[in-house]
């Protein structure tokens, strides 16, 4: 697995929660891991991209048209950063709604496989709105890109936030099952 | 031997530790915030002897960490780039008298800038201090580089400078490490040796051609030091790196096809230059690729061969993003083309994504923010004729409710509101000008506390005549809630050493002090409005609003619970949006009326006081606190 990914959202989100989760269970699984986080001004409700790389300790930063995938929290954060995908890349959106029909054309054009996932309604009937970020990484591992299972992200979740295990046990568990 | 997931700042941190550094004073600041924090963390964790300190500014944690040194333990003193202008003065000073105990400056460049007010790069200090710097272009790296610098500094007795990027303190690696810290401490002992310790004018000049001989050695250690390598490619042209723009023009290089050799420079200053110029002599041309601005390509004599930012190969502000890089390489290798399928955006998607114009995010006051209030009160009350001086920090975001017309450096604010004061004067004595305008400044309680305190005992011996509202929020929140000297109770320090600001500024002469709760608003325009009467009046002068709110992200549950509802007769006029800009309201999707983003919403109940219609209320069913 050598995989560049962008992760994009609001600051607020977890969109750092989500990409220290990748990392540590890329890193459990036995991967090298770089990332390009962003502190400070992010935590004020701001748009926030992190750039991370599984599997390669080489530069995690991430060209225009040089993604193999996208994680977005946020549909217009989501939209924004599409244009980092590589063609034949993947986008996963945290959505109610589908991109707008020109997008569509588009990324259809260059093969990029598109996923929407309304992961703040499926928190939501989970009982904490926050676990979005969660609900989206076990999408992640359901792709057949990522060498990471369904059980390494329940195992890193747990381990980093032992208080919220089975809250994010079932999160991953979720989002693993949507596609 | 674990591994562990790091912060290059903590990664930073991590090596501190391992090198036996026993005295680590900071002064938070956007990027290197986390290296102290972790410092802490481990401290009271594994029950390591040392001193760590958030110090009042740079300068402090700087003079603090070399009085650390100069007894004989290894010490670190940490900041922003900006903040190393701040402990300047006792930079340069110290280059000329040296160190004892290894002395580390790792001031924390933002290229970009992504929250500084400057892309200054702090190796340019370094030269100009004659401070030896090391680059480190990994968080593995850093932490290795924090051994080697400290070694040299104790061997030669200089400071050195260790010098991460944003890129660096902000990239997180997987780090192998065993939790093996010594438990030596060094004899501690200060020698007294007053021409170097106290050294007069008349000893600066030894000390000065000293730390020129030092320089050369160095640069010759330099030379065969780990830290700089050769990675040899077949093509003619070169390239020299540092950073982590370094692995940035590595991948290029690989994506590209482009075997071009590269040798990585670890210690930009004293540059090798013996090194550095047979690695030229053997290639047709060279491009330095280097952040934050031309540190290599400056001290490189013969610049015949050699393209960067000094002869605009390189654009000369600005991240050195892979974008960036991959632009000036594949123009180098002589196919452009190339570049633009490479690493390009696709034209057809991202002309479909422009069409959606995304709105811009940027970044506002967290929902029950004080200073919202208190901002919301203050431009109520004083409109937009008056003059806003502001200042850094999370209040800096004023300037979206238009109350903050000013933004220099730490602690300006009061003293561009005496610039403004006196200039006015001036020129309504001379008939030009200079309308009579109330000023009010306003600055955050770690920033008052940072260099907040000269300004205001200047305004009041100058007679200066303007209200600063001094916004306690009770923590540094903008950089993670780091305590101030008057809020410790957070810190490993002694709570019951706090320092009280009223009794600070009572000292300075003030004799209008007020604390209020800014959620008052009615009774906070009362006392702004008093404020301004005071220190407009014959007798009067500069006069001080303490607005007393602890911040409401990092204590949350000091926000009483005051729920609202939003009536259906909203419609839709969009002032609460624009004046009091609470991400919780949010413009219905058919711009008809603002709704409640019940997800960001923390039931401050700020917010009714924004809709002069009366449309926002308190919430019928739910109980206020």
């Amino acid at each position: 697995m050598d995989l560049k990914i962008i992760l994009c959202g609001i600051g607020g989100q977890g969109v750092v929660f989500l990409n220290r989760l990748l990392a540590r269970a890329a890193m459990d699984a036995g991967f090298p891991v770089m990332s390009l986080e962003s502190h400070g001004m992010s935590r004020r409700g701001g748009s926030v991209v992190l750039n991370l790389r599984l599997g390669s300790h080489e530069s995690p930063l991430v060209t225009q048209g040089g993604a193999d995938l996208l994680l977005a929290l946020d549909e217009q954060e989501g939209l924004r950063n599409l244009s980092y995908l590589k063609s034949g890349g993947t986008v996963l959106v945290n959505s109610e709604n589908e991109f707008p029909q020109t997008v569509l054309i588009e990324l259809q054009r260059l093969q990029i496989k598109t996923q929407i996932i309304n992961a703040t309604e499926l928190a939501r009937n989970l009982g904490k709105v926050n676990a979005a970020n969660v609900i989206l990484a076990g999408a992640v591992a359901a792709l057949p890109a990522v060498s990471l299972s369904k059980e390494d992200l329940q195992n890193t979740a747990a381990a980093m936030s032992p208080k919220a295990a089975d809250l994010n046990c079932r999160a991953v568990e979720l989002g693993y099952n949507v596609f | 031997m674990g591994k562990m997931l790091m912060l290059g700042n903590e990664a930073i941190a991590l090596g501190l530790l391992e090198q036996n550094c026993r005295m680590i004073c900071a002064y938070p600041g956007t990027p290197s915030s986390e290296i102290l924090s972790s410092v802490l963390q481990q401290q009271k964790r594994l029950g390591i002897d040392l001193h760590a300190e958030w110090s009042v500014n740079e300068k402090v944690a700087f003079e603090v960490a070399l009085g650390g040194s100069w007894s004989g333990l290894r010490s670190a003193a940490i900041m922003k780039q900006v903040g190393l202008n701040v402990a300047s003065d006792a930079f340069f000073s110290a280059a000329y008298q040296g160190v004892k105990g290894g002395f580390l400056i790792i001031p924390a460049d933002d290229p970009g800038p992504s929250s500084s007010q400057t892309e200054q790069d702090s190796r340019l200090m370094a030269l100009t201090a004659k401070v030896p710097v090391f680059d480190p272009s990994t968080p593995q790296e850093a932490r290795e580089f924090v051994k080697h610098a400290l070694e040299l500094s104790e061997r030669h007795q200089v400071p050195v400078m260790l010098r991460p990027t944003r890129q660096i303190c902000h990239a997180v690696q997987d780090i192998d490490f065993d939790e093996e810290f010594s438990n030596e401490i060094p004899q501690v002992k200060f020698d007294k040796d007053p021409h170097r310790w106290a050294a007069t004018p008349r000893d600066r000049y030894r000390l000065h051609v000293e730390l020129n001989k030092k320089l050369k050695l160095i640069e010759a250690e330099f030379s065969s030091s780990p830290c700089n390598k050769v990675e040899s490619g077949s093509a003619k042209v070169g390239v020299i790196a540092s950073g982590m723009v370094y692995n940035v023009a590595r991948q290029i290089l690989r994506d590209l096809n482009f075997d071009a050799p590269l040798l990585k420079i670890g210690t930009p200053f004293p540059l090798p230059q013996k090194m550095v110029s047979d690695f030229i002599a053997d290639c047709e041309q060279v491009v330095v690729f280097e952040e934050t601005d031309y540190c290599i390509e400056l001290q490189i004599p013969d610049r015949r061969n050699v393209r960067g930012r000094l002869d605009s190969t390189i654009p000369s502000a600005g991240e050195l993003t892979p974008d960036v890089v991959g632009k000036v390489l594949s123009g180098l290798q002589g196919d452009a083309n190339k570049t633009t399928k490479i690493f390009s955006a696709d034209a057809g998607l991202a002309a479909a994504v422009a069409e959606q114009q995304t709105p811009p995010r940027p970044p506002r006051l967290c929902p029950g923010c004080s200073h919202r209030s208190a901002f919301y009160a203050m431009k109520r009350e004083f409109g937009k004729r008056t003059l806003y001086p502001g200042d850094i920090g999370c209040y800096t975001l004023g300037a979206n409710l238009d109350a903050v017309d000013t933004c220099v450096d730490m602690g300006s604010g009061a003293d561009i509101a005496s610039g403004f004061y006196h200039a006015h004067k001036i020129g309504r004595a001379g008939g030009a000008g200079g309308k009579d305008r109330p000023i009010m400044v306003t600055i955050g309680d770690s920033t008052f506390l940072h260099s907040g305190l000269q300004p205001l005992m200047n305004a009041v011996h100058t007679d200066a005549r303007f209200v600063l509202l001094i916004l306690d929020n009770r923590t540094t929140a903008m950089t993670g809630f780091q305590p101030t000297p008057a809020n410790p109770e957070k810190s490993n320090l002694n709570p019951e050493r706090s320092v009280s600001i009223p009794n600070l500024v009572r000292a300075c002469g003030v004799e209008f002090v007020r604390e209020l709760d800014p959620y008052l608003q009615d009774d906070f325009r009362n006392v702004l409005r008093e404020a301004h009467e005071h220190c407009r009046s014959p007798e009067g002068r500069v006069a001080v609003v303490i607005a007393e709110r602890s911040c409401s992200l990092h204590e949350p549950e000091t926000v009483e619970k005051r729920a609202v509802l939003i009536t259906d007769e909203c419609d839709g006029c969009r002032y609460c949006l624009i004046a009091f800009e609470c991400p919780a309201l949010v413009l219905s999707t058919d711009g008809s009326r603002v709704d409640l983003n019940e997800d960001l919403c923390v039931d401050c109940g700020q917010c009714i006081d924004s809709c002069h219609k009366g449309f926002i209320i308190p919430h019928p069913e739910m109980e206020w606190v």
